[in-house]
C-alpha cells in the first residue's frame, strides 16, 4: 500500500465525525431537557398538592367556624341563653304605646330658643 | 484462541443473555401481563373517594335548620410510631380519653389501626402538631421517621334547633341518605356528587402528585330554602307543649300556612323527637302525622257544605232552616244537636254548628254535588306537599258506596276522613277567596354561590267556589268567632279572626265513641285580608274538656296573637279600649 493510499484509507472523515457529534449532542440535550422538565413537573405537582392540602385545610376550618356560628346563633341556643341570663326584659305590645301630649311645644322649639 | 473465536464467544454469550432477558420480558409483558399489571396497580395505585358536602336546609329568613359538620376518623400506623410509650399518653390527653386506653389497644404491627372516631377540628389540629413535633425529634435522633397518623373525613349531619320542625326537616339514615322529611324528599339535590382521585404512591405510600391519573373534585350539594318561618314554628311548638301539659292528649298537631301562596309557615307534631338524638324514639314518633294520619274532620268539614250550598245558589246566609228542636229522624236513624234549635238562618246554623241544619243542607245539595265539591276542596287525594312521606289521601268513598244516610252525615264531617294538611288546605280555599292552592314547604334550591337552581312557584289548582261566595262563607266564619261556638275564645287585639271549631267522635270498634274525641279549630287572621291559616288539632284530649272550642280555640288565639307579631302584620282595627293620652 502506498503512503498516499494508506493516508486516504485511515484518515478521519471529519464531516462524519461532526455529524455524529451533532446527533449525540442533540440527543443528549433532548434527554437532559426531558429529565429536567420532568423533574420540574414533578416538583410543581408536589407544590400544587401542598397548596391543595393547605386550601382544603382552610376551607375545612372555615366550614367549622360557619358550623359553630350557626350552632350558637340557632333559635334554641339563643333561647337557652336568654333563659340562662334572665335579662329581665318585659314584653310590651305595640298598641300599648301611649302618644305624647300634642299641646306641649315641640322639642326643637326648646333647642332653638325663643324667636325674635 | 484467535481473536475471531473469542469475539464469536462474546457475541454468543451476549446473544444468549439477551435471549434470556427477552424471554423474561415477553413472559412479564405479554404472557403474564394481567397478573403483573394487577400487582403493580395494587402496590402503587390507589383510588381516593372525596365526599361531597351535603347542602344546608334553611328557613325563610336564612336561619340554618340542618347542616353538616366535618368530623375525622384518625388511624395510626403502628410501624411508623417509633415511641408509642411517649406519644400515646399525649394523644390520650388531646382526645380526652382515660389514660391507658389507647396504649392498651395499640398493636405495633397494625398499619391501619383506628385511634379515634368523629374527632373535631381542634383536636385534629392538636394531633397533627404533635405528629410534626415527634417527626422533627426523631429526625434529630438520626432515625428515618415517616408520618404515623392518617385522617379520614366524614360528614355528620346536625340540626341546630333540635326538635323544632323535626318532622318537616326529617333526618338521614346510617348511609347519610335522606329518609324522612325534606331530607328525604330533596335528597337528590342535597347530597351532591362525590369526587375521586386516582393516584400513584411511592414506596412509602406517599402520593406522587405528578402521576395523578384522575382528579374529579366533589360537587357539594345544593341548599334548600324552606317556607318555614322559625319564629312561627317556635310559636306552634310552644303552643302544642302547653296543650300537651294541660290536656295530655295522645297527639297534637298545628299547621300555619299562607293562603295566598300555599307557603307552610310552620308545622308541628306532638309527640316529637330530636333528630340529633334518635336513639330509643318509637318509630311511630318519626311519622309526620300532619301528612299521614287521617281523622274524621267533624264540624270543620261544614265549610265545604256551606260553600257548596251558597255556590249552587240553593240558599243564602239569611235563608231560614228549621233545626227540628235538636232531634231529626232520617233514614231510620236519629240525629241530635248539642242544644235544641228551632228556626235558624244558614249563618246561625254555621255559628251554632247545628248538625241537623247541615244535614238538611246536605239533603238539599244531593249526593253528587256534595261529593264533587268535597273533591274540589281537595279531599280524597294527597296535597302533594312533600314526596315520599307516605302522605295520606284521606277517605272520601265513591258515590256508589254511599248509603241513604250519607247525605246527612257527610255534610257534618262524618263518613269522611282527612289529614290535618287537607283540612288546612280546605280552609285556605275560603281564605284565598275560592282558589285552591297547592301547599309548599320548599321555596327554592340554591347553589353555594347563591344562584337559584330551582324556584317553586305558587300553583293555583282550580277555582273551587266564586269569590263572592268565599267572602260570604268568610263572614259566616267570622260570626262563629264573634257569636258562635268560638265566641269569647278568640281574642287577637287589633285583628279580626274567622274560623270553625270541630269536635269529632272517634270511630272505635265499629261505632262512634262517646269518650274519644278529636278537638280542632281551623281559622285565619285577619278575616278581611287573610295572611295566615292556622290549624290546631288535638287527638283525644283527657279530662272534662274535649270540645274544639274548649281545647283548640284558646290555643289558636294564643298562637295567632304571637304570629301576627312575628309576621309584623299591621292591625286593621283598633282595640275596643280608647288610647289614653299622656304627657311628658
Amino acid at each position: 500500500m502506498s503512503r498516499n493510499r494508506a493516508k486516504n484509507t485511515h484518515s478521519l472523515h471529519w464531516a462524519t465525525v461532526l455529524t455524529c457529534i451533532a446527533v449525540v449532542m442533540t440527543v443528549s440535550i433532548l434527554g437532559a431537557s426531558f429529565v429536567a422538565l420532568k423533574n420540574k413537573v414533578l416538583r410543581l405537582a408536589a407544590e400544587v398538592r401542598t397548596q391543595e392540602v393547605d386550601l382544603d385545610n382552610w376551607k375545612r376550618r372555615n366550614q367549622q367556624l360557619q358550623y359553630n356560628i350557626n350552632r350558637v346563633s340557632s333559635y334554641e341556643e339563643l333561647q337557652r341563653r336568654i333563659t340562662f341570663l334572665n335579662s329581665g326584659m318585659v314584653k310590651i305590645g305595640e298598641l300599648d304605646v301611649q302618644p305624647m301630649d300634642s299641646s306641649r311645644p315641640e322639642r326643637s322649639a326648646f333647642v332653638r330658643g325663643p324667636t325674635p | 484462541m484467535s481473536l475471531r473465536r473469542r469475539s464469536l464467544g462474546v457475541v454468543v454469550c451476549l446473544s444468549l443473555g439477551f435471549t434470556v432477558i427477552s424471554f423474561r420480558l415477553v413472559q412479564i409483558q405479554l404472557l403474564r401481563h394481567e397478573e403483573y399489571l394487577l400487582k403493580a396497580i395494587k402496590n402503587h395505585c390507589d383510588r381516593i373517594e372525596l365526599p361531597a358536602r351535603r347542602g344546608v336546609i334553611r328557613d325563610v329568613n336564612g336561619q340554618i335548620l340542618a347542616q353538616s359538620q366535618v368530623l375525622h376518623d384518625i388511624r395510626v400506623d403502628g410501624r411508623n410510631l417509633l415511641h408509642p410509650d411517649e406519644a400515646l399518653p399525649e394523644m390520650e390527653k388531646i382526645l380526652q380519653v382515660a389514660p391507658g386506653t389507647l396504649a392498651a389497644a395499640f398493636n405495633p404491627n397494625n398499619r391501619y389501626q383506628l385511634l379515634a372516631r368523629e374527632v373535631p377540628e381542634d383536636q385534629l389540629g392538636a394531633l397533627k402538631d404533635l405528629e410534626s413535633r415527634y417527626l422533627t425529634e426523631w429526625k434529630q435522633g438520626k432515625a428515618k421517621p415517616a408520618r404515623f397518623l392518617s385522617v379520614e373525613d366524614r360528614f355528620v349531619r346536625s340540626y341546630p334547633d333540635g326538635a323544632h320542625a323535626s318532622h318537616v326537616i326529617g333526618f338521614l339514615d346510617a348511609n347519610n341518605k335522606g329518609v324522612a322529611g325534606v331530607e328525604g324528599a330533596m335528597d337528590t339535590f342535597l347530597r351532591g356528587l362525590p369526587g375521586e382521585q386516582l393516584i400513584e404512591k411511592d414506596v412509602r405510600g406517599r402520593e406522587i402528585a405528578g402521576y395523578r391519573g384522575r382528579d374529579q373534585k366533589p360537587i357539594d350539594g345544593y341548599n334548600v330554602d324552606l317556607t318555614i318561618d322559625l319564629g312561627v314554628q317556635h310559636i306552634l311548638e310552644e303552643g302544642l307543649d302547653k296543650i300537651v301539659q294541660k290536656f295530655h292528649p295522645i297527639g297534637a298537631y298545628a299547621i300555619a300556612m299562607r293562603p295566598k301562596t300555599g307557603e307552610i309557615l310552620g308545622m308541628a307534631n306532638r309527640p316529637t323527637f330530636d333528630p340529633n338524638d334518635r336513639k330509643g324514639v318509637p318509630l311511630v314518633t318519626f311519622r309526620n302525622h300532619c301528612l299521614t294520619d287521617q281523622f274524621e274532620p267533624g264540624s270543620t268539614f261544614k265549610i265545604v257544605t256551606l260553600a257548596a250550598t251558597l255556590n249552587e245558589h240553593l240558599s243564602t246566609l239569611s235563608t231560614p232552616i228549621f233545626c227540628e228542636n235538636g232531634r231529626f229522624f232520617y233514614a231510620g236513624r236519629w240525629l241530635h244537636d248539642d242544644e235544641p234549635y228551632g228556626l235558624l238562618t244558614v249563618e246561625q246554623v254555621l255559628a251554632h254548628s247545628s248538625n241537623i241544619g247541615f244535614a238538611k243542607l246536605g239533603l238539599e245539595l244531593g249526593d253528587q254535588r256534595l261529593y264533587d265539591y268535597a273533591r274540589s276542596f281537595g279531599f280524597g287525594e294527597p296535597t302533594g306537599l312533600l314526596e315520599h312521606q307516605g302522605e295520606g289521601s284521606g277517605v272520601l268513598r265513591p258515590l256508589a258506596r254511599w248509603s241513604k244516610l250519607s247525605a246527612t252525615r257527610v255534610p257534618m264531617g262524618q263518613e269522611v276522613s282527612a289529614t290535618p294538611m287537607q283540612m288546612a288546605v280546605a280552609m285556605s280555599v275560603i281564605a284565598n277567596r275560592g282558589s285552591l292552592i297547592v301547599p309548599r314547604v320548599v321555596r327554592q334550591i340554591t347553589d353555594n354561590d347563591g344562584h337559584v337552581i330551582k324556584y317553586f312557584t305558587p300553583h293555583v289548582v282550580r277555582q273551587v267556589i266564586g269569590e263572592d261566595v268565599a267572602k260570604q262563607v268568610s263572614k259566616a266564619l267570622a260570626d262563629v268567632v264573634d257569636e258562635g261556638t268560638a265566641a269569647g275564645r278568640i281574642d287577637i287585639p287589633g285583628f279580626t279572626a274567622a274560623g270553625k271549631t270541630g269536635t269529632a267522635q272517634k270511630f272505635v270498634d265499629g261505632a262512634y265513641s262517646n269518650k274519644k274525641f278529636v278537638a280542632s279549630f281551623i281559622g285565619y287572621v285577619p278575616e278581611e285580608d287573610p295572611q295566615f291559616v292556622l290549624l290546631v288539632m288535638v287527638d283525644e284530649p283527657r279530662g272534662n274538656q274535649y270540645y274544639g272550642a274548649q281545647v283548640a280555640a284558646p290555643a289558636f288565639s294564643e298562637m295567632s296573637k304571637q304570629i301576627v307579631e312575628v309576621l309584623n302584620l299591621t292591625p286593621r282595627s283598633l282595640p275596643a279600649e280608647p288610647v289614653k293620652r299622656a304627657s311628658l
